[in-house]
C-alpha cells in the first residue's frame, strides 16, 4: 500500500525523517519497493485560492458558464467555465495567465465566444495532482486568505509503496505502521490513537430503528451500523480530499471518502449505504443460497452460497468485497449507514476470489482486521462527520469479538534459536510494546494484542524479538566443518560424468520444456493414453506432462537447423507417465536421455551408442534392427540385460516434412537407470567461473566459401593467422576451414566457410560482396595466401 | 519443348532409374522444366494458350502423381546398423545451468553438505499440507501452482497431484528414511503457473539446504549464508537478514546477499543498494519438524531455498531469463 509521511506524521509528531522511516519499515520487515517525493507540480506562473461570486450561463454557448472570481484584489476575475460542478461561495484554484501546467498547456487571458476570460478553473488532474474525475478542484475548508498560493496547499512529502508479509495485515493502516515503527525504534506503542477519537463514545447514543441479524457467528464476529443525517450538497474538504489523493485512492462522495480514509488510517474498511433506499429495518449477515446482485462496479454476480449483507429484498453487498449498487450512495444522498465489521478471512477471500475480484477492503479483510476496529472506525466516522456538519442518528453494534487465546513461553528457547541471549527484562519490554500482555514466571503466559494474530506460538515470538532486536545486529557463528569435503552419492556422478562423456564427444546439452503440446504428441503418432495432464495450463503448450524427452530434442534440432553446420543435442531430464514409479503413488517419473542430431548416416549415433555403451560398462547392451513403423526409415530397440531401454528412430522424408525440418536427423530415447547402474563415477569436473554471455544476432546469415593458396609450410597456422579479421570486420561473424587440399607443388588449397550477419538487420548481396572483398584482402595482407580466383 | 515432348523426356528418366526427389525439383520445381513451361503459355494467342494450358496442367497432375509415388520412403538396407564408422570430431557444451548447479553443490559440499534429488511431480500432501501450507493459502491458487488430473481428489476439490513448487518437499522425503543429524542441499526445476517474460519462466531451478543438528540456530544459518557467498561472489561478499513470513519457517528471514555485479558498490541492477534479493531462510517450523516425526522441543534446524537462474543470469551477464530455455545454439556454444 501506499504510506505517505505526512499522515505518519500527523498520528506521530515525532515521526523520524523519510530515510531513517524506510530504514524502520525494512527492519520490522515491510518491504519499501519505492520511495517517491510528492511536489507542487506546477513551476511557471501561478495558482491562487479564489472564491467564486457569481455563475451566469454564457451567452453564446449552452455547455459553458462565466463565472466571476475573487483572488483577494479589489478586481474580480471573469473566468469562463466548463465544468458543471461549481456554485457560488466556492473556492476554487484560479490559474493566472502565464502559468504552464503540466500537461504543457500556457494558460493566457482570452476570448472564448466573446467573453474576455482572465484565467481558469483547473480540475486536480489538470494541475498535474492526481487522477481524478473531470471537475473542478474544490478547495472546501481551506482557511486561508483569497489569492494564497495554492502551492502553499501542498507542501512536500514523501510516499512509500510498500508490501508486507502475508502475516501482518495489521500493516496495512497508517496507524499500524506508527505503532510498529515505535516498536522497533524501542519506543513503546499504543493499541490506537486516544487523541483521535477524543471522549467520545457512541454507546449514549440512541439505538434507533435498524435491527442487525447475525447469522452466522463464525464468518461476522463483529457488526455495527451508524446512521447520519448530512447536509445538503456538503463536499469533501481539501486536507481530506489531498490525504486520500497521496494515498492513491478515488475520490468520490463525502462519506465514500471518509470510509476510504478511515481505511487508510486505521485499517478498518467500511461501507455506506444510502439509508433512504434500504427495505425493512433488519439488516441481516448471512450465506446465500441462490440469488443475483448487481455491484457497485454495475457488474451482476449470481451468489451461490456467498457472504452477504442483506435487507428485506436481498443482498446489499458482497461481505467485505463489495457494496451493491441498489444501496449506492450518489451525490444527492444526505441519509446515510455506515457499516463497519469483522468478516472471517478464509470466507472473504474464498468468496472473492469465487468471483474474480479483489479490492481494497477484501484485501484487509483477507489478511485479518482487528475485531477491535469496527467501534472505533464508527466513533472516528461520527466524529469526522460531526466536524462536518453531520447529525448523528442512531448506533448499533452486535456480535462479540473473540478473545485473544493465551500460550505459554520459554525466554531461554529464543536465547537457543536465536544463538546469543537477548536478556529476559529486554524480551518482556519488547514484548510488553508490541502490545502483549505477559505473566512471567517458571514459564511464561503471553497473551497477544487483537492486532496480531501472527503471534500465537514459541516460535513466533522468537520471530518478533528478532526482529525487533534487530537482525541486522546478529553476528555469524561460525560452524563445525568436516575434515573432509562430503562424499557426493555415485547417481550425482554418475550422471554428470555422463553429461561430460556426451560433451567431450562434441554434444551440447539442452533444457526444454517439461510439457508437451498436443500438436507435438501427433506429429509423433502419440496418444495421450496414460499421460498426465495439466488441469490449469498457462497456455496450451503446457497441456501435458512430457513422456519422454524426443519432443524437446527435436523442437531444438528445428530452432537451430539452419544455424549449425553440424550439430548433436543431448538432454537429460525427468519424464512422467501415470503408472508405477520410485515416487509418488500413480506416477511414473524417471531420468531419460535424448540424443539427436543432423545426419545423413545414421550409422553415426549408432556408433556413438556403441562407445557409451563401453563407457558405462553396459557389456550387455545390444541393439537390433527392428521393422520401421510409419513415418520411419528405421528403427532399433536397444537392449540391456533383456530389458528395452530405449529406441533410436530414422524418421523418413514425408515425416521431416511434416516436422518442418530440412535436413535428415536420427535421434535416441534412452533411460538412464541402465546407463547409470555400472558408469564410472569420476570427481565432479566444477567449473570456477562461466563464460559471460555475449549478445547475438537474431538475423539470418549469410555464408560465402572462399579458397585461397597456401605454401604448405604456412597451412598448419593459416587459420589462426586469418584471425584479426575477425576483429576488423564488423559483418564477418565468423568463420572455419572447411576443406585442404594438398597440390603437388608445395602449396594447398585451404577453404574457409566464412559467415555474414548484421546485428540489427538482413544483410544484401551487395553488402556482404563488398564485405568479402575486404576480407580476401585482409588475408592477403595479414598472410601469405593468395586468393584462388585472383587473376594474376 | 511442349507438354508432349517433356512428357516422354521426364518418363525416359524415370525408366532410367533417375533420382526421383531430384526429378520432381527437376521438372516441377520453381524453375522446373514443365513450371517454365507454364510460365511461358501467357505468352501465346488466345486459342493456343487454352489448348496448350490444358495438356501441360494434365502432365502436371500426372508428374506430381508419379513423383509422390515415388517419394514413399525406402526403410534402410537390413544390417544398415553394423556398419562401422567414426564418430566426428566437435566441440560440446554443457548447459550454463548445469555448470552452475556443480558450482553450488561444490561450495555446499566443501561445507558439509550431501546432495539429494527428488521427483519434479509431487503430491499436495508434500509440496503443501506437511509443509504447514494452510489450505487456503494463496501459493495454493490455480494462478499460482500446476495441478495435474488424476483420479483421486481431496475434500476441498483440489486434485492431489502439482507440479512441485519448491524443493522444500525433500525436507519430508528426505526425513522419512533418516534420522538428524543431518547437512543436505537439493536442487531442482520447479514450476510456478505464471506468465513467461524476461524475467519469469513457468519452470525454473532452485536449491535448498536443510541443516537438522543439535546448536543450530540463526546465527550459524548467517554465516553458512556468508560462505556461500563469499564462495559464489568473492572476498568481502556477504549475506544479510530482513524479517520475512515463509509457511515452512519460523522466525522466517528474508536473504540479501551482496551485488554478483558491483561487489556492494551499489549500481543499476540493485538499486544502489549493493544488496540482491536472493531467497528465503529461517528456523524450521515446529509444525514441519512434527511432519518429519521430529519433537521441536528436542530438535532444531534450518533451511534456505534461493531460485539460482537469477544468480546464474547476473554473473554471466544474460539478460533474458528465456535465453535459459530457447535453446539457441549461439547461445549455448558459448558456455
Amino acid at each position: 500500500m501506499r504510506i505517505v509521511h505526512e499522515i505518519l506524521q500527523e498520528l506521530w509528531p515525532d515521526v523520524p525523517a523519510v530515510d531513517c522511516v524506510a530504514d524502520l519499515l525494512v527492519q520490522g520487515g515491510v518491504e519499501v519497493e519505492s520511495q517517491t517525493k510528492i511536489v507542487w507540480p506546477i513551476s511557471q506562473g501561478q495558482v491562487v485560492l479564489g472564491r467564486i461570486e457569481t455563475i451566469m450561463p454564457h451567452p453564446d454557448a449552452d455547455k459553458l458558464q462565466v463565472t466571476t472570481v475573487n483572488i483577494g484584489q479589489s478586481e474580480r476575475l471573469t473566468i469562463v467555465c466548463g465544468a458543471k460542478n461549481i456554485a457560488a461561495s466556492q473556492l476554487v484554484p484560479v490559474v493566472l495567465p502565464g502559468t504552464v501546467l503540466p500537461s504543457g498547456l500556457e494558460i493566457a487571458e482570452r476570448n472564448i465566444r466573446g467573453v474576455h476570460s482572465m484565467g481558469m478553473l483547473a480540475s486536480a488532474e489538470e494541475l498535474g495532482l492526481g487522477k481524478a474525475e473531470d471537475v473542478i478542484f474544490l478547495l472546501s475548508g481551506v482557511d486561508r486568505p483569497l489569492g494564497t498560493n495554492v502551492a502553499e496547499l501542498w507542501p512536500e512529502t514523501t510516499v512509500f509503496e510498500t508490501s508486507i508479509t502475508p502475516n501482518r495485515g495489521d500493516l496495512l493502516s497508517h496507524w499500524g505502521v506508527v505503532r510498529d515503527l515505535k516498536l522497533v525504534s524501542g519506543l513503546p506503542a499504543t493499541a490506537y490513537p486516544n487523541e483521535l477519537f477524543g471522549n467520545l463514545t457512541l454507546s449514549e447514543a440512541k439505538p434507533g430503528a435498524w435491527q442487525i441479524d447475525i447469522q452466522d457467528s463464525q464468518a461476522c464476529s463483529r457488526f455495527s451500523l451508524t446512521e447520519f443525517q448530512l447536509p445538503a450538497s456538503s463536499e469533501t474538504p481539501f486536507w481530506l480530499k489531498r490525504q486520500l489523493m497521496l494515498t492513491g485512492s478515488t475520490l468520490y462522495t463525502l462519506p465514500v471518502d471518509v470510509t476510504n480514509y478511515l481505511t487508510q488510517l486505521i485499517g478498518q474498511p467500511g461501507h455506506v449505504y444510502d439509508a433512504d433506499k434500504i427495505k425493512g429495518d433488519t439488516i441481516t449477515t448471512r450465506m446465500t443460497s441462490d440469488e443475483s446482485v448487481m455491484l457497485l462496479d454495475k457488474s451482476s454476480y449470481k451468489l451461490h452460497n456467498n457472504l452477504v449483507v442483506a435487507d428485506q429484498v436481498g443482498a446489499i453487498a458482497l461481505a467485505g468485497v463489495m457494496g451493491d449498487e441498489r444501496t449506492a450512495v450518489d451525490g444527492q444522498t444526505t441519509h446515510i449507514l455506515f457499516e463497519a465489521a469483522h468478516w472471517n478471512p478464509k470466507i472473504v477471500r474464498r468468496d472473492r476470489r469465487s468471483h474474480g475480484l479483489s479490492t481494497e477492503a477484501s484485501y484487509r479483510f483477507e489478511r485479518f482486521v482487528d475485531p477491535e476496529l469496527p467501534e472505533l472506525a464508527a466513533i472516528l466516522a461520527t466524529r469526522i462527520l460531526q466536524q462536518l456538519g453531520g447529525k448523528l442518528l442512531s448506533h448499533r453494534v452486535a456480535g462479540q469479538t473473540a478473545q485473544s487465546v493465551a500460550f505459554s513461553y520459554d525466554p531461554t528457547l529464543t536465547d537457543a534459536l536465536i544463538g546469543e541471549p537477548v536478556a529476559s527484562e529486554r524480551q518482556q519490554a519488547i514484548l510488553l510494546a508490541s502490545g502483549c500482555h505477559v505473566a512471567a514466571g517458571e514459564t511464561w503466559q503471553i497473551t497477544p494484542p487483537s492486532w496480531r494474530p501472527d503471534l500465537t506460538m514459541q516460535a513466533e515470538v522468537t520471530e518478533e524479538i528478532a526482529r525487533v532486536v534487530g537482525l541486522a545486529e546478529l553476528k555469524p557463528e561460525p560452524v563445525v566443518l568436516p575434515v573432509r569435503p562430503m562424499v557426493l552419492p555415485p547417481e550425482l556422478l554418475k550422471i554428470e560424468a555422463l553429461r561430460d562423456f556426451l560433451k567431450t564427444h562434441g554434444l551440447t546439452e539442452i533444457y526444454s520444456s517439461p510439457f508437451v503440446p498436443i500438436q507435438d504428441l501427433q506429429l509423433f503418432d502419440e496418444t495421450t493414453d496414460g499421460l498426465l495432464k495439466v488441469t490449469n495450463p498457462a497456455s496450451p503448450e503446457m497441456t501435458w506432462v512430457r513422456p519422454t524427452l524426443q519432443y524437446g530434442t527435436i523442437e531444438a534440432l528445428r530452432r537451430n537447423q539452419f544455424e549449425a553446420e553440424t550439430l548433436w543435442l543431448f538432454e537429460i531430464g525427468h519424464v512422467a507417465k501415470a503408472g508405477q514409479g520410485q515416487w509418488t503413488e500413480g506416477v511414473s517419473e524417471d531420468i531419460w536421455l535424448s540424443i539427436g542430431g543432423f545426419t545423413d548416416q545414421p550409422i553415426e549415433l549408432v556408433q556413438l551408442m556403441k562407445e557409451l555403451f563401453t563407457w558405462a560398462k553396459m557389456t550387455n547392451a545390444v541393439v537390433t534392427e527392428v521393422a520401421p513403423e510409419a513415418n520411419q526409415i528405421g528403427q532399433l530397440t536397444i537392449m540391456h540385460a533383456a530389458r528395452q531401454i530405449g529406441k533410436l528412430i530414422v524418421p523418413s522424408q514425408t515425416w521431416l516434412k511434416r516436422a518442418k525440418l530440412k535436413r535428415p536427423l536420427c535421434w535416441v530415447n534412452l533411460s538412464l537407470e541402465a546407463i547409470t547402474a555400472a558408469a564410472p563415477t569420476p570427481p565432479l569436473q566444477t567449473p570456477d567461473s562461466l563464460a559471460a554471455y555475449q549478445p547475438f544476432s537474431r538475423f539470418p546469415k549469410i555464408v560465402r566459401d572462399v579458397t585461397f593458396v597456401v605454401p604448405q609450410a604456412k597451412a598448419k597456422h593459416f587459420e589462426e593467422a586469418c584471425r584479426p579479421v575477425l576483429a576488423n570486420l564488423p559483418l564477418l561473424s565468423g568463420f572455419e576451414l572447411r576443406d585442404t587440399y594438398q597440390a603437388n607443388d608445395g602449396k594447398a588449397n585451404m577453404t574457409l566457410r566464412l559467415t555474414f550477419r548484421a546485428a540489427d538487420r538482413s544483410l544484401t548481396d551487395t553488402e556482404v560482396n563488398s564485405e568479402l572483398a575486404q576480407v580476401i584482402q585482409q588475408i592477403e595482407q595479414l598472410t601469405v595466401a593468395t586468393w584462388l580466383d585472383r587473376k594474376e | 519443348m511442349t507438354a508432349g515432348e517433356l512428357h516422354s523426356e521426364a518418363l525416359a528418366a524415370l525408366e532410367a532409374g533417375s533420382d526421383k526427389i531430384s526429378l520432381r525439383q527437376q521438372y516441377l520445381g520453381r524453375s522446373g522444366k514443365l513450371t517454365e513451361l507454364l510460365r511461358s503459355l501467357k505468352n501465346l494467342p488466345e486459342a493456343a494458350r487454352r489448348q496448350a494450358g490444358a495438356e501441360a496442367n494434365a502432365l502436371r497432375a500426372e508428374l506430381e502423381a508419379l513423383f509422390a509415388e515415388q517419394t514413399a520412403e525406402v526403410p534402410l538396407e537390413a544390417g544398415w546398423s553394423e556398419q562401422s564408422v567414426v564418430w566426428p570430431t566437435m566441440t560440446g557444451h554443457l548447459h550454463p545451468e548445469t555448470q552452475f548447479m556443480r558450482r553450488l553443490i561444490s561450495i555446499f559440499q566443501s561445507l558439509g553438505y550431501e546432495y539429494a534429488s527428488g521427483p519434479e511431480i509431487e503430491t499436495v500432501e508434500y509440496n503443501f499440507d506437511r509443509l504447514n501450507v494452510p489450505r487456503d493459502h494463496p501459493a495454493r491458487d490455480i494462478q499460482d501452482t500446476f495441478y495435474l488430473t488424476s483420479a483421486e481428489r481431496n475434500e476441498t476439490g483440489e486434485t492431489e497431484l502439482v507440479m512441485r513448487t519448491q524443493v522444500t518437499d525433500m525436507q519430508i522425503r528426505l526425513l522419512e528414511n533418516r534420522r538428524p543429524p543431518l547437512r543436505v542441499m537439493y536442487p531442482g526445476r520447479v514450476f510456478r503457473n505464471e506468465a513467461t517474460d524476461a524475467r519469469h519462466l513457468s519452470s525454473f531451478f532452485q536449491f535448498e539446504a536443510l541443516v537438522i543438528e543439535p546448536g543450530a540456530n540463526l546465527r550459524q544459518l548467517l554465516w553458512t549464508l556468508n560462505q556461500f557467498a563469499e564462495q559464489l561472489i568473492g572476498r568481502g561478499a556477504k549475506a544479510r537478514f530482513r524479517p520475512s513470513f515463509f509457511p515452512f519457517t519460523e522466525p522466517s528471514v528474508e536473504v540479501d546477499i551482496t551485488c554478483l555485479l558491483c561487489q556492494g558498490k551499489g549500481c543499476r541492477v540493485c538499486a544502489h543498494t549493493g544488496w540482491l534479493e536472493s531467497g528465503g531462510a529461517g528456523m524450521v517450523h515446529p509444525n514441519v519438524l512434527r511432519e518429519m516425526q521430529l519433537d521441536p522441543a528436542e530438535h532444531v534446524g534450518y533451511a534456505f531455498g534461493m531460485g539460482f537462474d537469477r544468480l546464474l543470469m547476473l554473473s554471466t551477464d544474460i539478460p533474458d531469463i528465456r535465453l535459459l530455455v530457447e535453446n539457441d545454439i549461439r547461445f549455448l556454444s558459448q558456455f
